[in-house]
């Protein structure tokens, strides 16, 4: 997705306001001259005046030039699928790996994401839990990450 | 479409494969029959890592199962010493609890405090020294001190970051001799090693800090230690005064490191998990490393550990007060 | 001489030779894979180097590095299509050599030549170090202020293309850097109460996010095309290579050096340096008509110099504890995990880690030689492995590899939302890179500049008060005035983006 720059500005020109009004809500250091309010007070200047110099300069060029801009792939409903669906499982993991374990987890995404990018079944299915196992005994078995078990706890370990 | 059904079909097969299914959940055994996490809320490599890691490894030896040792760093201690106290207290998850915790809740960064937890163990104590760059002018802390109330606001200090342990190391100090702790203003640092470092630049001119944190720049001769805040001498470093020796006064600290679990641990994993600990402590392995860093060992079982948190953590609050960093 | 046998000790150990074995191959086929970066090789293996000592964990690093950077030559050569930003440069040249049949060469060259100036950058690193730790024991923050004003200023070369759009991701990094309660006055912001922001943003799990989980999300969000079969390699790749040397002993220098002096420069690394010495290249060659027909002496140059920054990064990151490129960035953080802390005491503190370091460096450019052989030679069974496979199981490693960072899923969760962002920002012309330099450069900027004030009661003076710290103070300025001069003059000139020049 391509938006203009004069709309990216706007948005990051948002954002300098945002942390400059918030900086001056930082109480100062007692007994010492620069608060925890100063350093963003500075970075919020910075961020805002190049996105209006960014601004200032996509609007000289403005001409033709459309606001928004879709690109080829989320135009089409497979690739735009894709992505949001790459997305979501990411998402999934964040909020369920505790409770869910990272096997099943993982194995479940892998195949999804296999399926949706064309790979035959079986293939897909072999591929995802031997790069499911791989994982787990490289990062949970022989280094030691606490890799969430969710499901599960007490049947393996 | 017929592939589709198929792809569901063998995902909902291998997930139950997995695991997903309803299979019957297995007895337990006697505590501990699975692997606990030993959560340190400080970096991997620092001292209070290390210290853990040792323990870790004695505790593994003694409970036959494993002790992982996991890190949840950040924001200054604060998020690891919350995910000690909001795990569940079923014994599988332990934690290395720190001197901040007395501090944190002062400063409005955490409810939790000492009481947020069932204590194990106190492992060890860690008073600070007060170290001058190699070349400076003072002999002594008296000639410190006295320099100090002739021109207040002249020197810098620094070891931690604001409001750390050994900002209000010096604070207290500063309190108990009569001299405002505005006199002595504190440059904060990201830790002891820095700290060192820009006492050695000549950026500050005093750092309070730990002597097993300031040995490396003390062996390398680039700084010298004066006085050290603790009732009796470093058997490491046996020059180095105590302040009570040099100016009479009784204040000491320490940083503290202990073992602790969620609030409400049953009864069993505190029957297991105490005698595992003292054994650790007393085990030639562990005096050996807390010697080689130089590290105090104290032992304190679970009724001292809580009355040891109480007193400090009032102390904490009455020099942070002074110090305007406390909240209320 | 003792500390050296000490050295070779510690690497001559099965575990650590077989670290490297390992790394080098990873890090061949990281590098050889389109889209999959050296930062990202280091970037992967840094969950796997916590749990080792420092030796092996620092050899994992330095190798896979160095061989994912030549790596990417190899694709780059067959199919037009680098395999890391490093290549880019002269992919096309390469290309058009091997249309001409002239792939040996040009593979040839890219191991040869990247041997030599990886092993360049290794000399002065190992000989200029410890002579500037000599400076940098007198650096206090002041000093460190302005080291950190010119490492900020990269930002802006590193996005040459797009000034402007460089600045605002830098100070959008910078932004980031502010979240958390680890800030001089100790005081949480932008947390709004929740205990995972107080720990701030993670730079390993932004960095994951920007690069590899926009990676994968571009590899999602493109329309299935399968790669083309890669063309032939028959015959020796090292005929020919003594008399490239003979023939461009000038260039393989200048590479090397320049390569070392911008892989030094905090915030440029390999990719720059490999584009600037391409330029170099072409503007003092005999025959710069030839350059872009298939020609080797712009690939004996940028082959040299991006292997010559990998190394030259090292020297801020041990000596001044500020990264010379994003590898660097990530070396750091391990460097802390392991207890050697960068900074002028590491040759003090770590002397034999350091010169274990020293020693890995050689090994790791001489082994790339032959590793680099057998990689060509089976380059063509590894693109076998369809993308379509290939990007889902990075994405599990890149949640596993965030995860282990902090041990928590908030970590994953970071690394969502920078992917997202990164992603966002590539397709509009954003550069990324500038971010991760505001994420790691501006604590040390806070830090720097609040307690510089504290120590001189507020006085601006003492920025230039201390003799090294007002020599950095007045070249920071001149830079800054010069670039501002000519940003002004560009966009009066009718506000066309600044182009490279």
């Amino acid at each position: 997705m391509k938006v203009s720059d004069v709309i990216s500005g706007a948005l990051f020109l948002a954002l300098a306001v945002f942390v400059f009004v918030y900086a001056q809500t930082l109480p100062p250091m007692p007994g010492q001259r620069y608060g925890a309010g100063a350093f963003p007070t500075l970075v919020a200047l910075g961020l805002g005046g190049f996105s209006l110099l960014m601004i200032a300069q996509a609007w000289r060029r403005r001409a033709g030039a459309r606001w928004v801009e879709l690109a080829d792939w989320a135009r089409d409903g497979k690739t735009l699928g894709n992505f949001l669906l790459a997305l979501a499982l990411i998402l999934v993991y964040v909020f369920f790996s505790e409770r869910i374990g990272f096997i099943p987890l993982s194995i479940a995404i892998l195949l999804i994401l296999f399926w949706r990018q064309g790979i035959r079944l079986g293939t897909g299915a072999v591929v995802a839990v031997v790069a499911t196992i791989a994982i787990q005994f490289a990062f949970s078995d022989m280094l030691r990450v606490p890799l969430p078990r969710g499901l599960l706890a007490g049947y393996l370990w | 479409m017929m592939k589709r059904r198929t792809f569901l079909a063998t995902a909902a097969a291998a997930s139950a494969a997995a695991g997903l299914g309803t299979l019957p959940a297995r007895a337990q055994g006697k505590y501990p029959s699975r692997p606990i996490q030993l959560v340190v809320p400080w970096g991997a490599g620092g001292g209070t890592d290390q210290t853990a890691r040792i323990i870790g490894t004695l505790l593994e030896k003694d409970l036959g199962q494993p002790v992982n040792v996991v890190n949840r760093t950040g924001g200054n201690g604060v998020v690891g010493h919350s995910a000690i106290s909001t795990a569940a207290p079923d014994g599988y998850t332990i934690g290395m609890i720190t001197v901040e915790i007395g501090m944190m809740h002062w400063q409005g960064l955490t409810k939790l405090d000492g009481t947020s937890y069932t204590p194990l163990a106190l492992l060890n104590s860690d008073p600070p020294g007060v170290q001058v760059k190699a070349d400076s002018p003072f002999k002594d802390v008296k000639e410190l001190v006295a320099h100090i109330k002739a021109n207040p606001g002249k020197l810098k200090a620094s070891g931690t970051g604001q409001g750390g342990i050994w900002h209000v190391a010096l604070a207290g100090w500063l309190e108990a001799m009569g001299i405002k702790p505005e006199s002595v203003p504190w440059v904060p640092s990201n830790g002891a090693a820095p700290a060192m470092q820009d006492l050695a630049a000549g950026g500050v001119d005093i750092v309070t800090c730990s002597v097993p944190e300031a040995r490396a720049m003390l062996d390398a001769k680039k700084a010298r230690s004066l006085a050290i805040m603790a009732p009796q001498r470093n058997p490491a470093f046996p020059d180095v005064p105590t302040l009570k020796e040099t100016l009479g006064t009784d204040w000491t600290l320490a940083a503290w490191r202990g073992i602790a679990a969620p609030k409400g641990l049953p009864k069993e994993a505190v029957d297991a998990l105490v005698p595992a600990l003292k054994k650790a402590w007393d085990s030639a392995a562990f005096k050996d490393f807390m010697n080689q860093r130089g590290f105090g060992m104290v032992w304190g079982d679970p009724g001292q550990f809580a009355k040891h948190m109480a007193e400090d953590d009032a102390k904490m609050g009455k020099v942070m007060k002074a110090l305007g960093i406390a909240k209320g | 001489m003792e500390s050296i046998l000490k050295a070779l000790a510690l690497i001559a150990d099965p575990y650590v030779l077989a670290v490297i074995a390992f790394s080098a191959a990873f890090g061949l086929f990281v590098g050889a894979m389109p889209g999959l970066t050296a930062t990202m090789a280091t970037a992967l293996l840094v969950p796997i180097t916590f749990f080792m000592p420092p030796v092996p964990a620092l050899a994992a690093i330095v190798t896979a590095s160095a061989m994912a950077i030549f790596a990417g030559d190899i694709p780059g050569a067959l199919l037009r299509i680098p395999g890391t930003p490093a290549s880019a440069a002269y992919t096309d040249e390469a290309y058009a050599m091997t249309r001409k049949g002239k792939a040996e060469l040009a593979l040839g060259a890219g191991v040869v030549f990247s041997a030599i100036g990886g092993i360049f950058g290794t000399i002065v690193l190992v000989a200029a170090a410890p002579l500037l730790a000599e400076v940098a024991i007198r650096f206090s923050s002041f000093e460190y202020f302005w080291l950190v004003c010119l490492g900020l200023t990269c930002a802006v070369f590193i996005a040459q293309s797009a000034p402007v759009k460089g600045m605002i991701a830098l100070f959008l990094g910078l932004f980031v850097a502010t979240i958390g309660l680890e800030n001089p006055a100790g005081l949480p912001r932008f947390t709004f109460g929740t205990t995972d922001l107080m720990g701030g943003i993670e730079m390993i799990p932004a960095m994951v996010g920007m690069f590899a989980i926009a990676e994968v999300l571009r590899a999602m969000a493109r329309t299935q095309a399968h790669l083309p079969p890669p063309q032939p390699v028959t015959g020796s790749i090292f005929r020919g290579q003594w008399g490239l040397l003979r023939r461009y002993p000038k260039q393989a220098l200048r590479g090397s050096a320049i390569g070392t002096a911008i892989g030094a420069l905090p915030g440029a690394g390999a990719d720059i340096a490999s584009w600037i010495t391409y330029a170099t290249s072409k503007r003092f060659s005999k025959e710069p008509e030839k350059f872009g027909t298939g020609h080797v002496e712009g690939i004996v140059e940028s082959g040299a110099a991006n292997n010559a920054a990998v190394s030259g990064a090292w020297i801020p990151a041990l000596v001044f504890g500020i990264p010379g490129d994003s590898i660097t960035a990530i070396v750091i953080g391990v460097l802390y995990l392991k207890n050697v802390i960068p900074g002028p005491l590491v040759f003090e503190k770590s002397p034999d880690i350091v010169t274990a370091l020293f020693v890995i460096f050689f090994l790791a450019n001489l082994i790339m030689i032959p590793f680099g052989w057998a990689a060509i030679k089976t380059f063509k069974h590894i693109l076998r492995i369809p993308r379509e496979m290939l990007m889902p199981i990075v994405l599990m490693f890149c949640i596993v590899g965030a995860f282990a960072i902090t041990n928590s899923p908030f970590a994953v969760g970071v690394m969502l939302v920078f992917g997202l962002l990164g992603f966002l920002m590539e397709e509009n012309g954003f550069p990324v890179a500038p971010v991760i330099l505001g994420i790691v450069l501006g604590p040390m900027l806070e830090q720097s500049f609040v307690t510089s004030m504290i120590k001189s009661d507020g006085s601006f003076l003492a920025f230039f008060a201390r003799p090294i710290a007002g020599a950095l103070g007045a070249a920071t300025i001149l830079v800054w005035v010069a670039m501002a001069w000519r940003g002004f003059r560009r966009f009066r000139m009718g506000g066309a983006p600044a182009v490279s020049g």
